[in-house]
């Protein structure tokens, strides 16, 4: 599974968004935007172009799937999206990877210390 | 109206995406201008984010493009014979028929009409006048109408011309009977109803030295018409090759043939010319064609012009 999983790493930061707006519960696109920007703080907005661009991507590596409408939807346009178990193997392997990165830019960004003489 | 922007730009993706997300790209908009303090801003945003998913899906994404395959059925394969594939039943949408049928009612009626039109008005072309040297080379477009220079054997016939040399230098010296500019000479093979100075036919007899039988009207022509009679020697004046200054070069050539005057144009049939006049003449076949030998004071055949509809064409004697 986790050499599957590699394959998919690093994730795009539009996929990464997507996939971390899917972690806590099935979200219709517009859904997804809204949680997307209340996740960065409103610093990272998705257009619909983009949205379903990549999750048309997720969804043909099997990541993410489409489960349809639910009843008593006020739009009956909104279609739900839920994350793969795949796809959330996947979303903690980039994030692993991420904290490898953030570690590591920790340790290099951290003032240097003079050497004793 | 950019939301009727929009509606275009999210039908002009590709189908796959289009089926998947169309509707949903639509909420969003609705949602997020609803939801919008200032409304055409975000509606803008919203279209260039659909141009650019526009040509991202049609420019990067292939794999969207292709459409699912269609769902094959294999019948089982018996003592080695293949079988037949059967696709799924294809069924065109309503609205596809529809407009189909209306393209092709419309493309129909606007063939008709073209048709209808073109049976009743025929399509006149203006034929281009162009300024040219005396010596510029003709066209093919020119040439096609006023064919050039005769070929020397086809007046194998025509009797002697007499001195063209000086006829040609005196024709020469007036520049102003030379056209500025080319007309096309519009041959209209149909005989007269009408014709002027109906006067005495009488046919010509032999000239002494016989080399030439010259007949004053031709007998086509000669049917209600009354022409002046003119003698042999003064017909004989006439016959030669005369050349017009035109960029096509016309020659027309005098000759006599079966006892008759006739006159040439290059590359046309041969026409007789029945006298009007001393100095004019009838061309058989060209209505309102009048042929007029202009002398010099010496009495030698200077040149010849033609006079067609208004159109004046003259033509120096070689």
């Amino acid at each position: 599974m986790k050499e599957d999983v590699s394959a998919f790493v690093p994730l795009s930061t539009a996929a990464l968004h997507i996939l971390l707006s899917l972690a806590g519960e099935d979200r219709h696109g517009y859904g997804i935007m809204l949680e997307v920007a209340r996740q960065s703080e409103g610093q990272y907005k998705l257009g619909p172009g983009t949205l379903y661009d990549n999750l048309q991507k997720l969804i043909d590596r099997q990541l993410v799937q489409s489960v349809g409408r639910r009843a008593g939807e006020e739009d009956p346009r909104r279609r739900y999206y839920r994350m793969n178990p795949l796809g959330r193997a996947v979303l903690s392997a980039e994030v692993e990877r991420l904290e490898g990165v953030v570690r590591e830019a920790k340790m290099h960004l951290q003032p240097s210390r003079p050497r004793r003489a | 109206m950019l939301r009727g922007a929009y509606v275009w730009i999210v039908r002009l993706h590709p189908r796959r995406f289009r089926e998947s997300f169309a509707d949903e790209m639509l909420h969003i908009f609705d949602q997020v201008a609803v939801g919008s303090l200032s409304t055409t801003v975000a509606e803008a945003k919203l279209v260039g984010d659909g141009i650019v998913s526009l040509v991202r899906q049609w420019a990067l994404r292939p794999e969207v493009q292709r459409e699912p395959a269609a769902t094959a059925t294999t019948p089982p394969v018996a003592d080695g014979v293949p079988g037949f594939y059967t696709f799924g039943s294809f069924k065109p949408r309503a609205t596809a028929l529809a407009h189909g049928l209306v393209l092709s009612v419309a493309v129909l009626c606007a063939t008709f009409l073209a048709m209808r039109y073109s049976w009743n008005r025929a399509v006149q072309l203006p034929f281009p006048v162009v300024d040219r040297g005396e010596n510029a080379s003709s066209p093919e477009w020119e040439t096609a109408i006023i064919p050039s220079v005769a070929a020397p054997d086809q007046h194998a016939t025509q009797l002697p011309a007499g001195d063209g040399r000086a006829v040609e230098r005196a024709a020469r010296s007036n520049p102003s009977s030379v056209p500025a500019r080319s007309q096309p000479l519009q041959i209209e093979p149909t005989l007269p109803a009408t014709v002027p100075h109906r006067k005495r036919h009488k046919d010509m007899q032999a000239n002494s030295d016989g080399r030439a039988h010259l007949s004053a009207v031709p007998s086509a022509l000669g049917q209600g018409i009354n022409p002046v009679t003119l003698s042999p020697r003064l017909l004989r004046m006439y016959i030669g090759d005369y050349a017009a200054l035109l960029p096509g070069h016309l020659t027309v050539s005098v000759v006599a043939e079966d006892g008759r005057l006739q006159i040439e144009f290059a590359g046309q049939p041969r026409r007789s010319l029945l006298p009007v006049s001393e100095t004019k003449f009838l061309a058989e076949g060209l209505p309102d064609c009048e042929i007029e030998f202009q002398t010099n004071p010496d009495g030698t055949v200077r040149q010849l012009e033609i006079d067609q509809g208004g159109q004046r064409i003259s033509a120096v004697r070689h």
